[in-house]
């Protein structure tokens, strides 16, 4: 979790939440300097929804071959779902601002978006985003569900693939060997971006970095602790891609209107995965 | 002039009217304002592009250093798809404009078999969604293998269905068949007639048609991306939008708004040049499109 | 004007549309039929690809994203294709009337958005009426309002305004080319008749704008059918606009073909729009001659 250092002092908070509880009292805390000021966004971030559920232990997509359950009841994801939905229904959340857009950057940079709970990987892009804010952002572990627990969660990521049709397949592994484990590796730590190699992050130069952007923190060491602590045996449905696309289209209603809940949403959602997935030949339930 | 002035206002003089100038010159203002706040965000550096009001001008003028960055980032790749677009718009327009004329003149001043059914098909097509065609015309083309190749983007371009009416409208219109029947009988051939007589004839359609061509091929967008994967081939428009979604994607992409905006701007730049110039020409080309309904 | 010799049909005529019909076969007859045969397909993920007939349409009619979509481009059409083209007259009349000062600059400025692409035309709106830091949002703090352009109630009003923006010129263009090409004397002489401006704009003007009306009004709608690139570029700028994948039935067929894989079920989506679209270009033709007839 990023978190703006001197917007949380403001609203009086000396340290940054450590349970989903004091993050609840934090919002309202935030919410409460101003009409402008949140905790953070959601305008349905699904990858976001899921890496809470992931991390409070739900495992809502179980795949096996061509064979896909879906199930959003387990006690892990209804937890998560609807202690994000009281977030929502008191209005602690900013629901007109979607990540990454102009306004976001915007935001983060006037201070007004207190909290980030997001892959490691904003530490490259949020100081050309959020210039202003240099000094004021921290990272910290995600909140809890329990204290003194230590679970996380992954929040996207990418993958490198060589297309069948490819010409070159054996220089195309090459250069991916080269980028993703060898020498390649160091010219993108080197370039800022955030890699998490395990070898990268077990490094001690890495972890003993001092960030000037986040006011001289040793950034590295904990983004390596919240890659340890990655809950296990979280699966994606194969066509995680097309549900992504159609999951904004079910959720808009909610965050524009709020009328519905979020659990209302999920069930629709599994509804037409369960219609589109068997549609296209496999068996989802 | 003087006297003219001094004149009594007449239907072709008429007094001129402030309101009416005020009312046009608000729907004016209206055309001008997204134009007039890219002009002033291009002279933003990035820090300010996201910490000042948009209408307003930055803490630096950043307008050179902004074309100097548009111009040598990644390697300077942005040059490769000026010239590319420059490419794709003089060829294709040229080719489709010379296709257009030659099909229009056979439509109006030639017989052949299945004219009418031709004609038919071809103002059909205009109605045809590009989405529609994009997907079947990437699978034949990729195909033959012409994918991710320039003739990709050229090819569709070199068809003009509008264009083709146009020129058969004009061509109607405007060549005189007893002028091409007396080059025949002095022994010109068919094509000869058309090039000597005909073509300079119709000139005026000819630049009508190239401006549309030339505007539609530099905003294209749609059939570039789907069609091409190489980055050295993308024209302006695909690049720019790359350009854009490094910033909106999640994940490690570069933020360089200051870059989308100030090579949009220059990407306009040309165009809004070749319409300055070459106004009156669309103008009479349209009037006989518009005419002849 | 002597009689034209008889024409004979001769091979010279089909060398010379030989160019132009062998690329236009390459590049629409042939994708379109075999869109046509796509969509008897279904090509699936898991077991590949299989006949189904006329399945994919039948699917289509009672999908409820399609209608969804269809209904909007046409509520659509309904508004702003009147909207603009009032606008684009108004504007032609105006400059032909020869009472406006700085005549040029006006109709160049107006015709001038024709030219930026939609890629950074949406750019552009997407700032200016953005609610947080766009003009609105400056507005809204000026009056106290709470007016925002890209609510779901809201967005098709501003794409509305964005396609407004870029086409009135083109339109304006077409209209002011027809006026033009009226013969003056025919207002002179009208005027010595007693005729005041608004009778020779009501009696000469607005009938020689009529064929260009028709068609202006065939390429609005042809134009506004295909919408795709404001709805496909909004969504990264703007939150909740109520821009779904299926918005217009180009985007649903995009989507579906690129990211739901089906390929077939977005052929099929693709032809009945085309044959829509030319049956109201087609229908919207006959009604302009009749009328002109009368």
């Amino acid at each position: 979790m990023f978190y703006n250092e001197s917007t949380l002092k403001k609203a009086g908070i000396d340290e940054p939440p450590a349970t989903w509880e004091a993050y609840y009292e934090a919002a309202k805390k935030i919410h409460a300097l101003g009409d402008d000021y949140y905790i953070a966004q959601d305008t349905g971030d699904i990858f976001f929804l899921l890496s809470l559920i992931w991390q409070a232990g739900g495992r809502p997509f179980k795949v096996d071959g061509t064979k896909v359950r879906i199930d959003f009841t387990d006690p892990g994801t209804t937890k998560a779902v609807a202690f994000w939905q009281k977030l929502l229904d008191e209005g602690l959340i900013n629901t007109k601002i979607t990540g990454w857009s102009d306004d976001w950057n915007r935001a983060l940079n006037d201070g007004t978006l207190a909290t980030q709970t997001m892959g490691g990987w904003l530490t490259s892009t949020l100081p050309e985003r959020a210039p202003k804010s240099s000094g004021d952002f921290r990272v910290a572990l995600m909140p809890q569900w329990q204290q003194g627990a230590k679970t996380g969660a992954a929040n996207g990521g990418s993958s490198f693939g060589i297309p069948a049709a490819a010409e070159h397949k054996e220089a195309a592994f090459t250069f991916l060997e080269y980028f993703a484990h060898g020498g390649g590796l160091s010219t993108r730590v080197d370039a800022g971006a955030f890699v998490p190699n395990l070898s990268v992050l077990d490094n001690e130069e890495f972890q003993g970095k001092a960030n000037p952007y986040f006011g001289g923190q040793k950034v590295g060491a904990v983004l390596a602790e919240a890659s340890e602590i990655v809950g296990d045996g979280w699966q994606y449905p194969p066509f995680f891609e097309w549900a992504r696309s159609i999951y904004g289209d079910l959720a808009s209603p909610l965050y524009t209107t709020g009328k519905g809940s979020l659990a209302e949403v999920l069930e629709q959602w599994r509804q037409r995965c369960i219609q589109y997935g068997n549609e296209q030949g496999f068996e989802v339930s | 002039m003087q006297i003219a002035s001094r004149r009594l206002p007449t239907v072709d003089n008429p007094r001129k009217s402030t309101t009416l100038t005020v009312m046009t010159g608000l729907f004016t203002l209206y055309c001008l304002l997204p134009l007039g706040w890219l002009v002033v965000n291009a002279t933003k550096s990035q820090a300010d592009f996201v910490s000042t009001f948009g209408l307003a001008p930055g803490r630096e003028f950043a307008l050179w250093d902004n074309i100097a960055q548009v111009f040598t980032y990644q390697d300077g790749i942005f040059a490769r798809w000026l010239l590319n677009t420059l490419l794709y718009v003089v060829v294709g327009a040229t080719v489709s404009t010379f296709l257009a004329a030659l099909g229009g003149y056979a439509l109006a001043k030639l017989d052949f078999r299945g004219k009418r059914t031709f004609l038919l098909v071809v103002l059909g097509s205009i109605s045809v969604p590009g989405i529609a065609l994009a997907i079947p015309q990437f699978l034949l083309f990729a195909h033959i293998g012409l994918t991710n190749t320039p003739w990709a983007v050229l090819i569709p371009s070199f068809i003009n269905p509008f264009g083709l009416y146009l020129m058969w409208v004009f061509t109607a219109e405007a060549v005189p068949s007893g002028l091409l029947e007396a080059a025949k009988i002095d022994g010109a051939g068919e094509f000869r007639t058309f090039l000597q007589i005909a073509l300079p004839l119709l000139a005026p359609a000819g630049v009508t048609v190239l401006l549309f061509s030339f505007v539609s091929i530099w905003n294209n967008y749609f059939l570039p991306l789907i069609m091409l994967k190489d980055p050295a081939w993308y024209p302006l428009t695909v690049g720019i939008n790359q350009w854009n979604k490094l910033g909106s994607t999640a994940g490690n992409g570069a933020l360089v708004q200051n870059l989308v905006i100030t090579s949009a701007l220059l990407t306009i730049v040309p165009l809004i040049i070749a319409f300055l110039s070459l106004q009156r020409y669309w103008q009479s080309g349209l009037s006989l499109g518009a005419v002849k309904g | 004007m002597a009689p034209t010799p008889k024409r004979r049909r001769s091979p010279i005529g089909l060398a010379f549309i030989a160019p132009f019909g062998t690329l236009f076969a390459l590049v629409f007859v042939v994708p379109i039929l075999y869109a046509a045969y796509l969509s008897l397909f279904q090509d699936k993920l898991v077991g590949g690809n299989t006949f189904v007939g006329f399945a994919n349409y039948v699917k289509l009619v009672q999908d409820p994203q399609f209608l969804d979509g269809a209904g909007r481009v046409v509520w659509f059409t309904v508004v702003q294709v009147p909207i603009m083209l009032f606008f684009a007259m108004a504007l032609a009349l105006a400059l032909d009337s020869m009472r406006l000062h700085g005549a040029r600059f006006l109709r160049v400025t107006i015709f001038l958005p024709y030219a930026v692409p939609a890629i950074v035309s949406t750019l552009m709106w997407g700032f200016l009426l953005g609610v947080k830091y766009g003009l609105f949002g400056s507005l809204n703090r000026a009056l106290g309002t709470d007016l925002d352009p890209f609510a779901p109630g809201t967005t098709l009003i501003s794409i509305g305004v964005m396609v407004t923006w870029a086409f009135t010129g083109f339109n304006m263009l077409i209209f002011y080319a027809a006026l033009k090409a009226v013969p003056r004397e025919l207002y002179e002489a009208a005027a010595i008749d007693g005729a005041g401006e608004f009778q020779i704009v009501r009696r000469i003007k607005l009938p020689a704008l009529r064929g260009s009306l028709v068609v202006t009004i065939i390429f609005s709608i042809i134009g506004t059918f295909q919408m795709f690139n404001e709805p496909q570029i909004l969504p990264s700028m703007v939150a909740n606009s109520g821009v779904t994948t299926f918005y217009t039935p180009n985007l649903y067929a995009y989507n579906l073909a690129f990211t739901g894989s089906q390929q077939g079920y977005a052929a099929a989506l693709a032809l009945v729009m085309a044959a829509i679209t030319i049956a109201v270009a087609y229908a919207v033709q006959i009604r302009g001659l009749r009328n002109a007839d009368r």
